[in-house]
């Protein structure tokens, strides 16, 4: 029987609830967006006492299928106003599903305004103190947790920045070798996770042989073994394990989508600097990890580590967005700068590219010089003390933009873009507009798709279809990047499905539960006020072009209103 | 390599012993976008092959001063 965690911190409880039959054949998104459109008022305010932080794991979570365990994490957002989803590796969903737990939900705060932290074992849920973590960064609490409750234990915890409840905080996830570095990032939750007093979810680890129930295990082995074999032989995740994400870089700059100098120019020579296969050798000369599991099990693998000059790690991952919005998007093309960018959101928790975008327009306004590494590294260090400076950019992209008189501001509901500029990525410009998830390129990403991204003509119907497939991945706790090896094993999806509830699930039902959570989500925006005046990118990106095209978005705003008007 | 049409070429897999490839290539007038690693010898499958810029459908024939670019297909998450 599988159950719901209710951590209630004003009462200062924990109980286990079954799993509504409403809930059954609901994971990942499709769960907390459901649960946080039964549980949050949609006006109330996102870092007051009635939202909450829904954290859920996938349909296939707990189980040894490869890239099956991402956490979905959900709540109304500080800084969209609307509802959010954002999910993360790492081995807090896995471990969460061993025990049985399909979502957790936080609400409320302690009235005493202590901090504490939940932890999950074989009596349920205690909540104990840790003032003696307030304050700390990510790798410091991480390392103290894990000494305590046992290196195999999962967190789930936020940094500073959670603490000071900026927008630009996330929700930290450890990795298998206890490395917080895998951060459910976009859209505040780490604020809302703070603004509960929850420091840290510790879930220890329930020891060999633990998983879900499986109505039907022979089902299960025969289909499991099929996808494992597609994902050892397509080409495209041989891609993620050699090089990660990092040569999206090269493909999207010479597309001219890259965004530069905050989203002044698509196409840099610079670049070739912070190119992907470049950051392989790099990692490799070094002795970094080229190829890492974020989470048990992976056998995608396009996680890495980054050591310095003196082969000593500095941080993990590297990854496309974070090398374009913390580097080419600031004019710096360095990858040791970037990484210790990188390192220094890890340990304060927060999310690379809002933090990259911030940056950038605060660099577009004056505040400090495009390309100068060490006032971006003085940028951090008044985020960690919470100067009024370092709570700007905490504050995010938009904030930044309203206080230093910028126009040129790349957010959509109040999130910034990821690293594709949406005049030259049209598909992505869609997405980005229509997603109820403000711009987050993870709800739709079409850059892999082999079309003229420049054309407006059919990227509405391609961004609904990749906003689709990317609701049902999230949903079944899947990794996006394992898109390749999903859409040829669709049918022995099915079966593992089958197989896992006894349930005879079709590929119908699957793309139903996705269109509805899309429109839950929708539905809950409406009611928080953000109405479909909101579904549009910035007036200046239909109006400036971006060099090297001359580009503007120009997908007709009536397409973008059409979207989730069909059947 | 046949002449015919003169492009400009940037290889971003290995390519004559070089992590990067850029200079010009004289291909045969006729050759597609979509033959074009091929002809190159590249074997690696699903490489992307933009010209000026965009995604060319495979049957693109080259142009002379067509600017290509070869690249492995990718996507961040
Ligand atoms: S493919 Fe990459 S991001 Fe996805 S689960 Fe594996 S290591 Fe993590």
């Amino acid at each position: 029987m599988e159950r719901i965690l209710r951590i209630d911190m004003t009462r200062g409880e924990a109980h286990l609830e079954p799993l509504p039959e409403a809930y059954r054949l609901l994971g990942g998104r499709a769960l907390t967006s459901r649960i946080v459109a039964d549980e949050v008022d949609p006006l109330c305010d996102p870092l007051g006492p009635h939202n909450k932080v829904v954290l859920a794991t996938g349909l296939l979570s707990g189980t040894a299928l490869s890239s099956s365990n991402r956490l979905s994490a959900g709540g109304k957002s500080p800084l969209t106003g609307g509802i959010k989803e954002a999910n993360a590796g790492g081995n807090t969903a896995l471990r969460l599903a061993q025990w049985g737990i399909r979502a957790v939900v936080v609400e409320g705060a302690p009235p005493d305004g202590q901090w504490r932290i939940a932890v999950v074992g074989p009596e349920g849920c205690r909540l104990e103190p840790a003032g003696d973590l307030a304050g700390l960064g990510n790798y410091a609490a991480a390392g103290r947790l894990l000494a305590r409750f046992g290196a195999r234990a999962a967190l789930a915890l936020i940094g500073p920045a959670g603490e000071m409840r900026m927008n630009v905080a996330g929700i930290a996830n450890t990795d298998p070798e206890g490395r917080p570095s895998r951060i459910a990032a976009r859209g505040g939750l780490g604020a809302v996770m703070g603004a509960r007093g929850l420091k840290a979810l510790v879930v220890l680890d329930p020891g060999p042989g633990a998983g879900p129930g499986m109505a039907e295990p022979r089902r299960w082995r025969e289909h499991a073994r099929p996808y494992l074999q597609e994902l050892r032989q397509s080409p495209a995740i041989a891609r993620y394990r050699n090089y990660g994400t990092a040569s999206t870089l090269e493909l999207v700059n010479k597309l001219g989508g890259l965004p530069i100098r905050n989203f002044s120019r698509g196409q840099d020579a610079a670049t070739e600097a912070i190119t992907g296969i470049l950051m392989a050798e790099m990692i490799a000369e070094r002795g970094g990890m080229v190829s890492h599991a974020c989470m048990t099990g992976c056998a995608i693998q396009c996680s890495n580590t980054w050591a310095g000059p003196d082969g000593r790690e500095v941080t993990s991952a590297m990854e496309f967005e974070s090398n374009t919005l913390l580097g080419a998007n600031l004019e710096i093309f360095d990858f040791d700068a970037i990484a210790r960018f990188v390192s220094e959101c890890n340990d304060l928790g927060i999310d690379t590219i809002e933090t990259g975008a911030a940056i950038g327009v605060a660099m577009a306004g004056g505040l400090v010089p495009f390309g100068d590494v060490d006032a971006v590294l003085d940028l951090f260090a008044q985020m960690r003390q919470g100067t009024p400076v370092g709570r700007l950019i905490g504050a995010g992209a938009a904030t930044v933009g309203r206080v230093l008189g910028v126009r040129e501001v790349p957010v959509v509901k109040g999130q910034a873009m990821a690293a594709y500029d949406p005049r030259t990525i049209k598909g992505n410009g869609v997405t980005y507009a229509t997603s109820p998830m403000g711009a987050d390129h993870t709800a739709g990403n079409s850059i892999g798709a082999k079309v003229d991204h420049l054309d407006p003509a059919g990227k509405v119907a391609l961004s609904r279809e990749l906003q689709i497939t990317a609701a049902l991945l999230d949903s079944l706790g899947m990794c996006s990047f394992s898109r390749a090896a999903y859409a040829p094993n669709e049918g022995h999806f099915l079966e593992l499905l089958r197989a896992r509830f006894g349930a005879e699930v079709t590929a119908e039902d699957l793309r139903a539960m996705a269109l509805a959570t899309i429109r839950t989500e929708v539905a809950f925006n409406r009611r928080a006020g953000l109405g479909p005046e909101t579904d549009r990118l910035p007036e200046w990106m239909r109006e400036v072009p971006l060099p090297p095209h001359g580009a503007v978005f120009d997908v007709p705003q009536e397409e973008l209103d059409a979207i989730w008007q069909e059947a | 390599m046949a002449g015919g049409v003169t492009i400009h070429l940037e290889v971003y897999v290995p390519l004559r012993g070089a992590r990067r490839w850029t200079g010009t290539e004289s291909v045969p007038a006729g050759t597609t976008a979509g033959e074009l690693p091929g002809l190159l010898g590249l074997d690696e499958p699903e490489l992307a092959v933009l010209v000026n810029g965009r995604y060319a459908p495979p049957g693109r024939l080259l142009e002379e001063g067509d600017r290509v670019a070869i690249l492995r297909p990718s996507e961040g998450g």
